[in-house]
C-alpha cells in the first residue's frame, strides 16, 4: 500500500462512509452492518499503517498542502509513536462500540451508525493533524456527533448530560483557540512543529499552558472539571460510553504531550507540582467516591477518572521533583501514562460494554438489582471478572503495567508521593471487587437474573477480543512501548531544553 | 449631448436595479394582482441579471466623487442581490398565510436593496444618508405590510420612531461635520482635526446612528420587536440585507469618513460591542419565540463583528466584512427554515421533533446552528476565528477571552434548537412539504456555509481586496 495520502485515508474513509449511511440507510440491518464493515474495513489501511511505522523515524506519513492561504493555515497530517499507538486504539475499538450498540439501538439506526463513524474519523484525525487548526478543527466538530449521540439515545437525564458535556468541553477548547491564535501569531504559522520550535518568554508560556490546559484537562478529565463526564457516561448509550471512555478522554493526554509539554515546557516545569496536586486529588478522592456509587456505569466512569489520574500524574511528576536533565525518568513517566492510557482505553470500554450487556437484558445498571449474575451467565462472569482484575491492576493485565510504569516514575522522582499513589491501588482494588462480588457472585438474586442469557457471538467476539488485548498488552508490552519510545524520549530532551533561556 | 453608456459603467447596478423597479411594478399591476407568484419569478429573473450588472460595472467615481465604485461596494452588493434573492423565494410561503403576498412586496424589496446599493458606494454624505433613508423608508413600510395585524402596526410604529430618531441624530452628526469641514466628501472629512471638541460630538452622533441601524446596545430596543412583528418573510429580509447596508456604514462613515478620532470613538465602539455581545447572548436564553430568539442573537453576533471594527485596519475590517457576510448568510437560512415550518409567530416549540417531519431541514438547520455556535470548519467558525485574530495581533487578548466566553454562552440557545429538532418528539406527525425552490435555496444556504468553510480562499480574498492590498 503507498503511503502518500495513507493517513487522509483513514481519517476520511469513515467520515464519508458515515455521510453515506447517514444519508442512505433505509433499514437497520444496512445501517449496522455497514457501519461495522467500515469498521472493520479500517483495520486494513491501520494494519499497514503500523508495519510501514519506523519508530524514531520523526513524523511520518506527512501529508502537507495549504489550505486557508491568507493565514497560512496548511493541511498538514503526519504520526509519531504516541500517535500511532492512540490511532491503533481507536481503529481497533470502534467495531466494539458498534457492536455495544447493536440491541440497544433500534430507532434512527441511520444517523446513530453515521454519527459514530464520522466521529470515529474526527478522533483519527485529532491523532493525525499536524497543524494546530486542523486539530483545532477535528477537535472541536468531534462535540456535534457526540452531543447527538447521547441526546438521541441517552437515558432519562440525557438532555442535561449532552449539553453539559457540550458547554464544558467547549469552554475549555475556546480558551485552546485563543492561545493557538496568540502562537500563529508570533511563529506565522499554525504547523505544530513550528509552534514546538517557537522561542517564548516564561510569562507567555504560563498564559498560554492555562490556555491549553483548559481544554486539555476538562478533555481528560482532570479534577475538579470532571464533573461532566459521570453524567455523560450515565446517560449516554453504551456505543457512546464506550468511545467516550476509551478514546475522546484520550485526546486530553494527547494535547497535552502535543502541546502543553513541547509548546509551553517551561511553564510546565513550573507548575507541574499543581498538576501532580490535582492527579493525587483525582486518584485519591474519586476513588472513594467510585466506592460509593450504586449506578454500575456511574462507579466505571468514576474510575475513569481515577485512572487517568495517573496518566497526568505520569506525565508531570518528573518535572515536578526530579529537577532538570532527568530525560529518562520524563520519558518513563509519559511512556506510563501513554501504556495507562491505552490499557485504561480496552479496559474501560470493555467494562461499559459489559454494563451495556447487562443494560440490554435487565434494563437496569444498578448494583443491587444483579447478583449471582455467575450462575446465568457465566462467559460473560469470567469475562467480566477478567476485566474488573485488570481495572485494579492486577499483574499480567495491562492495567498493571501503565500503573507500575507511573509508579516506577513517581518512586524515582518522589518516594513518598509514589507510596501514596500505591497505597491507592488498594482502592482501586477495593471498589472494583466489590463491584464484581455484589454482581457476578452470591445467589441469583431475583428473577431478571434468572432469566438472564449468556453472550451472544458478536459480544462474546467483541469482549473476548478486548480481553485478549488486556492479557497480550499485560504480559508483551515491548511492541507498545518501542513504537512509543523513541517519540518520547524525543519529547522529554524538547522538553527539558526549556524555551524560555533560548528567547 | 450624447450619452454615452460607458461613461455610466460604475453606475450599471443602480441602473439596472431602477430599471427593474418600475417595470416589475407595471408588471404587478397588470398579471401580479392575481398570480404573485408571476412577479416573483420576474424579480428573481432580473435580480439575476442585476448581480451580472455588479459584477461587470467599472470601478470608479461618479459625480464628482459622490458616488464609489469598489471592491468593497460590488461585493456588498452583490451579497445583497444574493440575500434578497434568498429571502424572496423563502418568503411568499409565510407572506402567503399571512394575507401579505403582494406585488409590493418584492419591490419595497428591491427598493430596501437600492438603498443598500447607494449606501454601498456612498463617497458623500449626502448619498449616504439618502441610501440609508431610502433602504429605511423601503422597511417601515415592508414591516407594516399586514395592515390588518395590530402587532405587526406597533412594530413599524416602533421602527420608524426609533430610526428616525437614530436618523437625526446621525443627520446632526453629519451637519456638524460639514460645518467643521465645509465638504459633503468623506475624502474631505477625514482630514478633520481630531482635537476639536466638534469633531468629537460629530463622531459620538453619528456613532449612535450607527448603532441605531445596527441594532447594537444601548441602541438595540426595537430589534426584537421589529423581527417578531411582521410575517416572518418580512423578518428574513429586515434580519439580512439592512445589515450590509449598516455595515457599509461603519466603513463610509466611521472609518473613511472621521478615521481622525479614531481613537475617540473607538473606546464607544468597544462598549458598545462589549455590551451588545453580553446582553444579546444573555436575553437570547430567555426567549421562546423564533424571530425573538434569532434578534437577540443579531445583537450578540453584532457585537462580535463590532469587535473586528475596532481592532481596525484592513484586517480588522476585512474581518468584519467577512463576518457580516457570514452572519447574513447563517441568518437567511434559519429564518428560511423556520418559514417553512409553516406557523405563524413561530415558537420555538414548532421546531419540535424538526428530524421526524423532514430530516433533510433538520439537518440543514443543525449546519446552521453549529456555524452560529462557531464550531469549524463551518463558516461561522472562520469569522469568528479572524476576529479573535485581529484582536490578538491588536493587544486586546482580554477581549478576545471575553468574545469566545460569550459564544460559549451563546452555544446554550442554539444547542437548545439542536435538540428541540433532534431529540423531542413531534407535536404534529404530519411531514412537512417545503416547495422545491424553498428546498434548493435552502439546501444550497446550508452547504455554501459548509463549502466556505472548508474552502475560504476566495471569499477571503474578496474580503481583503476590499480594503486594498495588505
Amino acid at each position: 500500500m503507498p503511503e502518500a495520502g495513507l493517513l487522509s485515508l483513514i481519517v476520511w474513509f469513515p467520515v464519508v462512509a458515515g455521510l453515506l449511511i447517514l444519508g442512505l440507510a433505509r433499514s437497520a440491518a444496512v445501517a449496522r452492518w455497514s457501519c461495522l464493515a467500515v469498521a472493520l474495513l479500517e483495520w486494513i489501511p491501520g494494519f499497514f499503517l503500523w508495519r510501514a511505522f519506523e519508530p524514531g523515524g520523526g513524523y511520518q506519513f506527512v501529508e502537507r498542502h495549504d489550505w486557508i492561504e491568507r493565514f497560512n493555515v496548511e493541511y498538514y497530517l503526519g504520526i509519531d509513536g504516541i500517535a500511532l499507538a492512540l490511532i491503533l486504539l481507536t481503529l481497533l475499538l470502534t467495531p466494539a462500540a458498534v457492536v455495544a450498540g447493536w440491541r440497544a439501538i433500534d430507532r434512527r439506526t441511520g444517523l446513530y451508525y453515521g454519527a459514530l463513524l464520522i466521529q470515529q474519523g474526527l478522533m483519527l484525525g485529532v491523532f493525525c493533524a499536524l497543524d494546530s487548526l486542523l486539530f483545532y478543527v477535528f477537535w472541536e466538530f468531534m462535540l456535534a456527533p457526540m452531543f447527538l449521540i447521547i441526546g438521541i439515545w441517552g437515558g432519562e437525564r440525557r438532555i442535561y448530560a449532552t449539553v453539559k458535556f457540550f458547554l464544558f468541553t467547549f469552554l475549555g477548547s475556546v480558551f485552546m483557540l485563543v492561545s493557538l491564535v496568540y502562537l500563529y501569531l508570533k511563529a506565522g504559522s499554525y504547523a505544530i512543529p513550528d509552534l514546538h520550535a517557537l522561542p517564548l518568554t516564561l510569562t507567555e508560556q504560563q498564559f498560554l499552558f492555562f490556555g491549553f490546559l483548559a481544554a486539555f484537562a476538562v478533555k481528560v478529565p482532570m479534577w475538579p472539571v470532571h464533573t461532566w463526564l459521570p453524567d455523560a457516561h450515565v446517560e449516554a448509550p453504551t456505543g457512546g460510553s464506550v468511545i467516550l471512555a476509551a478514546i475522546l478522554l484520550k485526546m486530553g493526554g494527547f494535547g497535552m504531550l502535543r502541546f502543553s509539554l513541547p509548546v509551553t515546557p517551561d511553564a510546565a516545569y513550573q507548575f507541574a507540582p499543581l498538576i501532580v496536586a490535582l492527579s493525587l486529588v483525582a486518584i485519591v478522592y474519586i476513588a472513594f467516591v467510585a466506592l460509593a456509587q450504586r449506578d454500575l456505569k456511574k462507579l466505571i466512569a468514576y474510575s475513569s477518572v481515577a485512572h487517568m489520574g495517573f496518566v497526568t500524574l505520569g506525565m508531570f511528576i518528573p518535572m515536578a521533583y526530579a529537577g532538570a536533565g532527568n530525560e529518562q525518568l520524563l520519558a518513563l513517566g509519559m511512556g506510563g501514562g501513554m501504556v495507562q492510557m491505552i490499557s485504561h482505553g480496552f479496559i474501560s470500554a470493555a467494562l461499559f460494554m459489559c454494563v451495556g450487556v447487562l443494560y440490554d437484558r435487565v434494563h437496569s445498571r444498578r448494583i443491587n438489582d444483579f447478583g449471582g449474575v455467575a450462575n446465568t451467565m457465566p462467559v460473560f462472569a469470567v469475562l467480566l471478572v477478567l476485566f474488573g482484575l485488570a481495572n485494579a491492576g492486577l499483574p499480567g493485565t495491562s492495567g498493571f503495567v501503565g500503573e507500575f510504569l507511573v509508579i516506577l516514575a513517581s518512586f524515582r522522582a518522589q518516594p513518598l508521593v509514589a507510596l501514596g499513589a500505591g497505597t491507592i491501588l488498594v482502592l482501586g482494588a477495593a471498589y472494583s471487587l466489590y463491584m464484581i462480588k455484589r454482581v457476578v457472585f452470591g445467589e441469583v438474586a431475583n428473577e431478571k437474573v434468572a432469566a438472564l442469557e449468556d453472550l451472544d457471538t458478536r459480544e462474546l467476539i467483541a469482549l473476548g477480543g478486548m480481553g485478549l488485548a488486556v492479557i497480550v498488552l499485560g504480559l508483551y508490552p515491548d511492541p507498545l512501548v518501542e513504537m512509543m519510545e523513541p517519540s518520547l524520549d524525543e519529547l522529554a530532551r524538547r522538553v527539558l531544553a526549556g524555551k524560555a533561556a533560548a528567547w | 449631448m450624447v450619452i454615452d453608456l460607458a461613461d455610466w459603467a460604475p453606475l450599471y447596478p443602480e441602473l439596472a436595479l431602477a430599471l427593474l423597479i418600475p417595470v416589475l411594478m407595471l408588471l404587478d399591476l397588470a398579471v401580479g394582482r392575481k398570480r404573485p407568484l408571476v412577479t416573483q419569478a420576474v424579480c428573481l429573473a432580473g435580480l439575476a441579471v442585476v448581480g451580472w450588472t455588479c459584477i461587470v460595472a467599472a470601478d470608479g467615481g461618479m459625480f464628482g466623487g459622490a458616488f464609489v465604485m469598489d471592491s468593497l461596494a460590488r461585493l456588498l452588493k452583490f451579497a445583497g442581490v444574493l440575500l434578497s434573492g434568498l429571502a424572496f423565494v423563502y418568503a411568499p410561503r409565510d407572506l402567503r398565510e399571512a394575507g401579505a403576498l403582494r406585488g409590493e412586496y418584492f419591490v419595497l424589496g428591491l427598493f430596501a436593496l437600492l438603498g443598500v446599493f447607494v449606501t454601498a458606494s456612498a463617497g458623500s454624505l449626502l448619498t449616504l444618508y439618502l441610501g440609508l433613508e431610502l433602504l429605511a423608508l423601503a422597511l417601515y413600510t415592508l414591516v407594516a405590510l399586514q395592515r390588518h395585524s395590530a402587532l405587526a402596526a406597533e412594530a413599524a410604529m416602533k421602527y420608524f420612531v426609533l430610526g428616525a430618531i437614530g436618523s437625526g441624530a446621525m443627520l446632526y452628526g453629519m451637519s456638524l461635520l460639514y460645518g467643521l469641514s465645509g465638504s459633503l466628501l468623506l475624502s474631505e472629512t477625514a482630514a478633520l482635526a481630531p482635537e476639536s471638541v466638534g469633531a468629537y460630538v460629530a463622531a459620538a452622533l453619528v456613532l449612535t446612528g450607527v448603532a441605531f441601524k445596527l441594532g447594537a446596545v444601548p441602541f438595540h430596543q426595537w430589534v426584537a420587536d421589529v423581527y417578531e412583528g411582521p410575517p416572518l418573510g418580512v423578518a428574513v429580509l429586515l434580519a439580512t440585507v439592512p445589515k450590509l447596508a449598516s455595515f457599509a456604514l461603519i466603513v463610509r462613515l466611521l472609518v473613511d469618513g472621521i478615521s481622525a478620532s479614531q481613537e475617540q470613538w473607538n473606546l464607544l465602539l468597544i462598549v458598545m460591542a462589549v455590551a451588545s455581545l453580553s446582553l444579546g447572548t444573555i436575553v437570547a436564553m430567555a426567549q421562546t419565540q423564533a424571530a425573538r430568539l434569532l434578534a437577540w442573537a443579531a445583537i450578540a453576533h453584532v457585537g462580535f463583528l463590532l469587535l473586528g471594527v475596532v481592532a481596525g485596519g484592513g484586517e480588522g475590517l476585512s474581518a468584519a466584512l467577512f463576518y457580516t457576510l457570514i452572519y447574513v448568510l447563517m441568518a437567511a437560512g434559519a429564518f428560511g427554515v423556520v418559514i417553512a415550518l409553516e406557523k405563524q409567530a413561530a415558537p420555538l416549540d414548532s421546531l419540535r421533533g424538526l428530524y421526524r417531519r423532514h430530516p433533510g431541514m433538520a439537518f440543514i438547520m443543525l449546519l446552521i446552528m453549529l456555524s452560529m455556535i462557531g464550531i469549524p470548519p463551518l463558516a461561522g467558525f472562520l469569522a469568528k476565528w479572524q476576529v479573535l485574530m485581529v484582536l490578538v495581533d491588536q493587544g486586546l487578548t482580554a477581549l478576545a477571552v471575553v468574545a469566545v466566553v460569550f459564544a460559549v454562552v451563546g452555544a446554550y440557545y442554539y444547542l437548545r434548537i439542536i435538540r428541540l429538532m433532534f431529540m423531542e418528539a413531534p407535536r404534529e406527525q404530519e411531514p412537512l412539504k417545503p416547495g422545491w425552490g424553498t428546498s434548493v435555496m435552502l439546501g444550497a444556504n446550508g452547504l455554501a456555509l459548509v463549502v466556505i468553510g472548508v474552502w475560504p480562499n476566495p471569499l477571503l480574498e474578496l474580503c481583503r481586496a476590499a480594503f486594498g492590498p495588505g
